[in-house]
């Protein structure tokens, strides 16, 4: 177990490392999380702040995560970490908390933008940052593990990425359909919706299933 | 006990077929308020089972597949995701015949009504994703696909009872429900169903020679 949290932290850190080293993707996502904040703002108007910001943090999340795991294919990283003596599922899940803390910047960036441009923003802070937490573990459950396999495939393997989109629908209806409950209930009525219960349910599921089907799917 | 009823299939089908026509037509009683109409109901739960089987029967192979890497535990979860596939279209198709009369509309943003075309998205996109995965040398990334598609299947049983929805509760609804001769139809009409799954699967088997 010490050994555990030892390489999953050197995972952590090893991946911070580099993205403040090479600072592209940083770079990158500090230019597009503004510009589709904006664009999603100009073409689908402020009658809902709370749904835009999930549409935008959504598509900037699914483009991240590409370029992500991209560079740490052409850094070589993702072999290291392969052949490294340890069990996959640690890398597998390092790597998902990673990509929730780049979730977490990116929904960050995002909320300062809207901030500016739209007023009535966000009532229930709590129950709004329970959910950008929940819908960010689901996301980067699916994408990280996904991603981390497929970059790794020349010629299809980002068609096979695009195919891998459905799944996040059932999290995108859930969250969804949780969006109007950030406003209307206050504290443990919110937490007592059907929609919010199953997101953190499927959320536990995956954080779970998706390390383990990593190291089978990837076999030294 | 499985082979012996793949084997006979067609024929436990067609005898099935015969009666659930039969009943479904002349046995069963006309719908109150929705009339003639109702009858489309069990098709639409037959296909109902059989999607729910085929998916059910995909993530076993999935796992199968993951754990032993046979080739064949790949090409037989291929098999039943394709059945279910199709089986998860009519039952699109047949509902939007249903709810045209009944709810006055083709489509509506229905929680079950969404959340099986999600369903049918998933797997339609599992198939293409298993293609390109055995072309690429790395058939087991489509059983991780499938194994976290399985997880919309629950959620199509839970939001008609759950979330707010206009789709009818047929089992253990509140107030809901439907009378004997109607059950009696469903279950003899679920039985035609099922045995044409299997002969649907022998057929598939015996088309990829395994």
């Amino acid at each position: 177990m010490k050994n555990f949290f030892k390489i999953f932290i050197l995972i952590i850190k090893k991946d911070i490392l580099v993205e403040t080293r090479e600072k592209l993707n940083l770079v990158y996502l500090l230019i597009l999380s503004p510009t589709l904040s904006l664009i999603a703002f100009v073409f689908i108007g402020s009658d809902n702040p709370t749904a835009l910001f999930f549409f935008t943090s959504l598509i900037v999340a699914l483009l991240a995560n590409q370029r992500v795991s991209r560079q740490e294919v052409s850094l070589g990283g993702d072999l290291i970490l392969i052949s490294a003596p340890c069990d996959l599922s640690i890398v597998c899940f390092s790597k998902i908390l990673f990509f929730i803390l780049i979730n977490i910047f990116i929904n960050f960036i995002v909320f300062i933008t809207l901030s500016l441009i739209s007023e009535d923003i966000f009532l229930n802070s709590i129950n709004f940052l329970t959910l950008c937490f929940l819908f960010s573990v689901g996301i980067s459950s699916i994408l990280s593990t996904f991603s981390l396999m497929l970059e790794r495939i020349k010629g299809e393997g980002h068609f096979m990425f695009m195919l891998i989109y459905p799944l996040i629908l059932p999290f995108l209806l859930l969250s969804y359909n949780s969006i109007p409950l950030i406003d209307l209930y206050g504290g443990e009525s919110f937490f007592s919706s059907f929609s919010l219960q199953a997101l953190i349910a499927f959320d536990i599921l995956l954080l779970t299933i998706c390390p383990i089907l990593f190291s089978y799917s990837i076999r030294r | 006990m499985f082979f012996f009823l793949r084997k006979y299939s067609f024929i436990f089908f067609v005898i099935f077929m015969t009666l659930s026509l039969y009943m479904t037509f002349l046995y069963a009683p006309k719908e109150k308020i929705m009339g003639d109409v109702q009858r489309i109901f069990y098709f639409h739960m037959g296909y109902v089972l059989v999607f729910t089987l085929a998916f059910t029967m995909n993530l076993i192979y999935s796992i199968k597949f993951l754990r032993n890497n046979k080739e064949i535990d790949s090409k037989l979860a291929y098999i039943h995701a394709e059945i279910g596939t199709l089986f998860t279209f009519l039952t699109l198709v047949s509902g939007m015949f249903w709810a045209k009369p009944v709810w006055g509309t083709w489509w509506t943003s229905d929680p079950q009504l969404t959340t099986t075309l999600i369903l049918f998205i998933l797997y339609f996109s599992y198939l293409v994703f298993h293609k390109l995965a055995v072309r690429s040398g790395v058939p087991r990334y489509s059983s991780v696909f499938a194994i976290i598609a399985f997880i919309d299947l629950p959620i199509v049983y839970i939001s008609v009872r759950v979330m707010r929805g206009i789709s009818p509760v047929v089992f253990g609804g509140e107030g809901g429900g439907i009378s004997s001769e109607m059950m009696d139809t469903l279950l003899v009409t679920f039985a035609a169903f099922f045995f044409f799954y299997l002969y649907l699967l022998d057929l598939r088997i015996k088309l990829d020679k395994i």
